[in-house]
């Protein structure tokens, strides 16, 4: 895994920005409210959009599920068709199962690719813990302009 | 003693000029991070060439009478005007503060002729007590004045600088920029003895005290400062390394009871794959292993929390406002009674995944906290001791045994 890759200081939307940059596909990510059973992160593949939905819970943790999906991504597992079509359809009323092409969930790490997932969302969120960016005060344009400029003369 | 202040503060300002030089020639679209870089080389170089025993040694090659404080004078002037430049680039977009940077370019060019016309006009020797000895001499009032009104220019835009964006900026850099800013002191305090010299010079009443000395030690201390305060952003991240470690094993102990307790009810939560994963981290991994810790919790209270006990939860969280508490520790109060109430809950029933709802609750106010480790392994902390105590306070709870 390049550190260099990794978005410094780290934020979630900027680094699902360059991967789908990077995988010229897009991305979605869609929090959920957790149904109690059923898989925290789940990565459905479309034909022109990756689709992660993810449970709202503490931030860090939010973030790792969405990285664990990602995992998925990165490790291209193929995933299954035709199941969860239950789930899907409950989370993603809009969604016609029929055009998920493969689904990943994270639920337990009992197989080697949910455990190869979760080692990658680790590595990754472990990787940035001390890189996140401090609570900016709000900010009028020129003065944030001007900040931008400073940070970006002082930090290198 | 002056002397090796001198020196050092030269020698850090060359290290942080070559430490800011890769990125400058990497980022040429960044005028302000070039200005910096001038600086601090520039800086550094003055501080050498005034260093007590160098400027008379300069002068001796030169060959011409304090033609070595000539030179040390000129390249602080160069390094002020350099950090006129980065100031007027930070504030403004590089087009529309290009024709002011030349104006100061034009300024500089002005005071260094001021000062070379009225040095080499002069008739003077070398000599330590320079502006004491001359503080009355026309030709060196003209230069100090010259020297003097550039350089305030130069350190009202330091105080400017650190102060005015200190107030915004966040973690090393803001940190970085309150050590400009003393730095800014200290040059204010420098100008102050330069000038107090020379109107002693007229009046009479000079400051007492060995002047190159003083003078040394005052420009010595705004050096080291600056150049340790501008260059913190590079490296003070390294630096609290240490003590971030030690912090997070600090955490990891104060979490690892209340994870006992949860991977011994959800076990499935565990990653199990590999050395690392299995638990037998090196010690300097311990940023994984609290990490994995903080997504462990969460994972199972993420199950758990179905099996909550809700009336149970509100009492606690009424109670829990009615003693003040409000923010991360209202809500930490809330988290542990929810974990309490489910773990007993889960351990009486055989099927644990059988609801299908999340016990219906008004939420407390969201978490202050960010997605950082260090905020969330806190508010973990919290958790943990609201748990023990909520714990200590039923001992009447099953232990749970769900796995």
């Amino acid at each position: 895994m390049q550190a260099d890759g990794l978005p410094d200081p780290f934020t979630l939307d900027e680094f699902i920005a360059r991967l789908a940059q990077r995988r010229q596909r897009r991305i979605e990510l869609h929090p959920n409210d957790h149904l109690p059973g059923h898989a925290c992160g789940m990565w459905l593949k479309l034909a022109d959009v990756d689709i992660i939905v993810y449970a709202r819970t503490a931030q860090l943790h939010q973030e790792h599920i969405v990285l664990h999906e990602v995992g998925h991504m990165l490790c291209q597992h193929r995933g299954e068709t035709g199941i969860g079509d239950e789930l899907t359809r409950i989370l993603m009323p809009d969604l016609d199962p029929a055009m998920v092409r493969s689904l990943l969930n994270r639920t337990s790490y009992s197989d080697a690719e949910e455990q190869e997932a979760e080692l990658l969302a680790t590595l990754i969120l472990e990787r940035v813990a001390d890189r996140r960016p401090g609570v900016d005060p709000v900010l009028n344009a020129r003065l944030a302009r001007q900040m931008d400029r400073l940070k970006s003369t002082f930090n290198g | 003693m002056a002397t090796v202040v001198m020196v050092l503060a030269g020698l850090l300002g060359l290290c942080t000029c070559a430490l800011k030089a890769r990125d400058a020639i990497r980022h040429p679209e960044r005028p302000a991070l070039r200005a910096l870089c001038i600086m601090l080389g520039v800086f550094g170089l003055a501080f050498i060439v005034t260093a007590p025993p160098i400027t008379p040694w300069l002068s001796g090659v030169i060959g011409i009478p304090n033609s070595g404080r000539l030179v040390g004078n000129t390249l602080t002037l160069i390094s002020a005007a350099a950090l006129q430049a980065m100031m007027l680039y930070l504030a403004e977009r590089p087009e529309d503060a290009r024709p002011r940077v030349r104006v100061r370019l034009i300024a500089l060019a002005l005071a260094v002729t001021g000062m070379a016309v009225t040095l080499l006009g002069s008739d003077t020797v070398e000599r330590n007590d320079f502006l004491t000895a001359y503080a009355d001499y026309p030709p060196i009032i003209g230069y100090q004045f010259c020297y003097l009104a550039f350089l305030s220019l130069a350190i009202t835009d330091l105080l400017t600088l650190s102060i005015r964006y200190s107030r915004y900026a966040q973690g090393a850099l803001r940190y970085g920029l309150r050590l400009v800013a003393a730095g800014a002191v200290a040059s204010v305090a420098y100008f102050a003895y330069k000038l107090a010299l020379l109107i002693g010079g007229w009046t009479g009443h000079r400051p007492g005290g060995d002047e190159s000395m003083i003078s040394a030690a005052l420009a010595g201390t705004a050096g080291i400062l600056v150049a340790v305060g501008a260059t913190m952003p590079l490296w003070g991240r390294h630096a609290a390394v240490p003590w971030i470690r030690l912090r997070q094993y600090v955490s990891y102990r104060r979490l690892t009871p209340l994870w006992s307790v949860l991977n011994a009810a959800v076990p499935e939560v565990s990653l199990v794959s590999g050395q690392a994963m299995a638990g037998r981290y090196g010690r300097g991994e311990i940023g994984i292993r609290l990490y994995r810790r903080v997504i462990e919790i969460r994972d199972a209270q993420l199950i758990l929390r179905a099996h909550s006990d809700p009336a149970e939860v509100q009492r606690v969280e009424a109670e829990a406002a009615g003693r003040g508490l409000a923010g991360d520790r209202l809500r930490a109060e809330v988290d542990a009674v929810e974990l309490i109430t489910a773990l007993r809950v889960a351990g009486e029933s055989a099927d644990r995944r059988g609801a299908t709802a999340v016990p219906e609750r008004e939420e407390t106010d969201p978490a202050d906290g960010d997605a950082s480790l260090s905020s969330e392994s806190r508010y973990l902390e919290k958790v943990a001791v609201a748990f023990r105590r909520q714990q200590a306070e039923r001992p009447s709870a099953p232990e749970p045994s769900l796995s």
